[in-house]
């Protein structure tokens, strides 16, 4: 091991000119080779697995280029940079237009640091004692499984999926409380593009803290059925409820 | 035209030409813009509205309806 680390640069000068030429093939062995070598603790980068990630496919996988949006309104506001690991550190954090350059992928496992739904749904708050607060890197595992099942599932670019679920739970109408002459109304308004995104991001968590709760699903599970459901417009999805809901209300209010 | 075709999503495209410096609602969360509407019957019509978060110059937002306007803000 000393003698790797004492002598690197005579190697890399004799190596580099040979790693490139068998680089296309080693690339191909690293990717079916990846999800059983992943996991465990003590694993070294290696060069092979550097030119895999080189290209900045999300998770080494998942191509964020070929991504598309739709909606105009929300084009603004979701990042699609491509980047291997989306993780800023919190770097961004309290500035005013953070929400313009983290990546929409990294947005969701931030929503999806919870200690739980925060609000009472069928009677009860669910709480999740910590186990997903500040720690990112398991939320991070969480959202590659499920992006994992949902390419199985939907046989499509998880990422696109997320998009157009994105897409599809954005509300578009809210209710407020403003005051006249000391009596209350209720009075519709409309939401603003960065508002209507952090409110789906945020539905998209919830639905999938209530999906593994009390049953043999896993989070990661649940997350990947929530997002296809969403992005086929289902009924049956919760933020696709939630959006109805509200805009249900902000109707009869105008 | 325009309007046979099927739409994609709900409600209207519009673009925020304005935002008046006041804020309302009971906790200060709801800031009043100008907004040029993008489609529909009312294309190209600029009108007042209440909206609720974040909200900058060309954003582009989607209206339930283009009908209403807002009133504006009166500080005392």
């Amino acid at each position: 091991m000393p003698e790797d680390n004492n002598a690197p640069r005579e190697e890399a000068n004799a190596s580099s000119a040979e790693a490139a030429k068998p680089a296309e093939p080693a690339a191909k062995i690293t990717e079916q080779a990846q999800p059983a070598v992943k996991r465990t603790a003590t694993r070294r980068v290696t060069k092979k697995e550097n030119i895999a990630f080189s290209e900045s496919l999300l998770f080494g996988k998942y191509s964020l280029k070929e991504v598309t949006v739709n909606d105009p309104s929300l084009a603004n506001y979701i990042i699609l940079v491509p980047k291997a690991f989306p993780n800023t550190f919190g770097r961004r954090k309290n500035r005013v237009y953070y929400v313009t350059h983290v990546n929409i992928i990294e947005r969701l496992m931030n929503k999806l640091m919870r200690g739980g739904t925060g609000q009472k749904i069928g009677g009860k708050v669910i709480r999740t004692k910590g186990a997903l607060q500040g720690k990112k890197v398991k939320v991070m595992h969480i959202v590659e499984d499920a992006f994992e099942a949902i390419s199985k599932k939907a046989g499509k670019n998880p990422a696109q999926v997320l998009v157009n679920a994105l897409e599809n739970t954005a509300p578009i109408e809210d209710t407020t409380r403003i005051r006249y002459g000391g009596i209350n109304y209720n009075v519709a308004v409309g939401i603003s593009a960065a508002r209507r995104l952090d409110v789906a991001l945020r539905n998209m968590a919830l639905a999938s803290l209530i999906g593994a709760f009390k049953s043999k699903k896993s989070l990661a599970d649940a997350l990947a059925d929530e997002l296809v459901l969403a992005a086929n417009k289902d009924p049956n999805s919760y933020a696709i409820k939630k959006k109805v809901e509200l805009e249900r209300i902000a109707r009869s209010a105008r | 035209m325009a309007e046979e075709q099927p739409k994609q999503y709900d409600g209207y495209l519009a673009e925020i030409v304005e935002i008046q410096p006041r804020k309302t609602g009971m906790f200060g969360s709801i800031i009043q813009v100008m907004c040029k509407i993008l489609e529909g019957k009312d294309k190209g019509r600029v009108i007042r509205r209440n909206i609720s978060g974040r909200a900058k110059i060309g954003d582009m937002i989607r209206l339930g309806d283009t009908s209403r306007e807002d009133k504006p803000i009166n500080v005392k």
